[in-house]
């Protein structure tokens, strides 16, 4: 797909894990696009006017030449499809597969567990717990499943010693504002090795909510 | 030796239950190996290589090769099998259904399995498990029938049987079956629900077709 006369806009917040997965695929493929800023702590994807530009009222949403796509892990493939300069996906099924459970033990095994509507769940229900309390079994076993995964395929990064679509996951899964304060890398070995890696790629600079104008 | 790909799966578990649709759909041959969660022999010692994150569904391959995660194992049979290809060739629109297969796999289902539930037992003494899965699936339920009311046709995506449905079809199954959503509240899920719910490779699929099915 030519990139010239592209329009790409990434509903956003800055520092919180899903949507960075997204901006750090953009950059790595070094798709220009404009953030569009929805305030996730103040839960603003709920209001009457995101939902104007996003029934589905969901962050990070990407506009991409007028079609909006969702989920971070769908808009993965779809930039990796269209956009093939940078492969983020190793070439064989079995190793995409690989890539792929990576992604989704982030996705599914981790994320749901520190989202803002899991403590409210939970909170319906038990009130006097915090939510370092509530997440530390779930991310306690996630985090070991993706350490795992990492001990076995992984090199310089989450899949040997090419950046993959599995550390645009991994790493706003740790360094992400919503999660960070709830884990201790220390206990991971295998992913802090390429934590400290991914650290120093530009493509995943943070980036501080207070930038976001 | 192992010459067919094997499926650690359970009956009632609704992510290996997408598997099993896949499969029949892709006429793949597989050997079941039968995981009694409620029995805990997910998290056995004997079952310690075989399910590596705990959980099923789990693909062995005849090379030795263990897969989880059921987007990433459909997304591999997909495209090892291509016949009867379960993701459609517009990028935009296969985008849109695996949005919708990821709305199922992390927005909903983390928050209604054994995990979630053995956790929040060990806090709340009568907790009810069907008014905690009815209060998270009351609004994700509402963003499937939006996605639905502006792509189906006789299935989820359009008239093709694609991976959406894979995923639709137990998502509501087990809703109704086991947490009393009423299903009637969302007429196109209903619909597209019923129009696969019966149909062979699916019927197959269903927790109670299966030899572990109690």
């Amino acid at each position: 797909m030519s990139t010239s006369r592209l329009a790409i806009r990434l509903y956003t917040y800055r520092g919180y894990s899903a949507p960075w997965r997204v901006s750090i695929m953009l950059k790595l493929k070094q798709l220009q696009f404009q953030p569009f800023f929805v305030n996730l702590p103040k839960a603003e994807q709920l209001s009457n006017m995101y939902s104007q530009i996003n029934p589905l009222q969901i962050v990070p949403t990407l506009e991409i030449n007028g079609q909006l796509l969702h989920e971070s892990m769908a808009i993965a493939e779809y930039l990796e499809e269209e956009f093939p300069r940078n492969k983020l996906l190793p070439k064989s099924p079995l190793e995409k597969a690989i890539v792929r459970s990576m992604c989704e033990t982030v996705n599914s095994g981790i994320h749901p567990y520190h989202a803002s509507r899991f403590y409210k769940y939970v909170h319906n229900y038990v009130s006097d717990i915090n939510r370092q309390e509530i997440s530390e079994p779930f991310l306690e076993r996630g985090f070991t499943a993706l350490n795992t995964l990492v001990e076995k395929h992984g090199g310089d990064y989450a899949f040997g010693n090419q950046v993959t679509i599995a550390d645009a996951f991994l790493y706003p899964a740790f360094r992400g504002d919503d999660v960070s304060y709830l884990v201790n890398l220390d206990k991971y070995p295998a992913l802090k090795k390429v934590v400290e890696n991914l650290d120093q790629l530009p493509e995943f600079a943070y980036e501080h909510p207070d930038s976001q104008g | 030796m192992q010459q067919k790909l094997r499926l650690y799966t359970y009956f009632r578990s609704s992510t290996s239950h997408r598997i099993r649709i896949v499969l029949n759909l892709k006429e793949i041959d597989y050997e079941p190996k039968f995981v009694n969660l409620l029995q805990g022999e997910h998290k056995s010692e004997d079952n310690k290589q075989e399910l590596p994150n705990q959980a099923v569904p789990a693909l062995h391959l005849p090379d030795g090769t263990i897969l989880i995660e059921s987007m990433a194992i459909a997304e591999y049979l997909d495209e090892v099998y291509p016949q009867k290809k379960l993701l459609p060739q517009d990028p935009v629109l296969k985008a849109k259904v695996r949005g919708f297969c990821e709305l199922i796999n992390s927005g909903m289902h983390p928050y209604q399995n054994l995990i979630m539930f053995e956790w929040i037992e060990k806090y709340v003494e009568k907790f009810d498990r069907v008014e905690f899965v009815q209060n998270v699936l009351k609004s994700e339920f509402q963003t499937m029938e939006k996605l639905l009311l502006q792509n189906h046709g006789k299935y989820s995506f359009g008239d093709e049987i694609t991976l959406a449905d894979c995923f639709l079809v137990p998502q509501v199954m087990g809703a109704i079956a086991r947490f009393k959503l009423d299903i009637t509240l969302f007429p196109t899920i209903q619909e597209v629900y019923n129009n696969l719910k019966d149909l062979p490779q699916f019927y197959k699929a269903q927790p109670d077709q299966q030899p572990d099915f109690k």
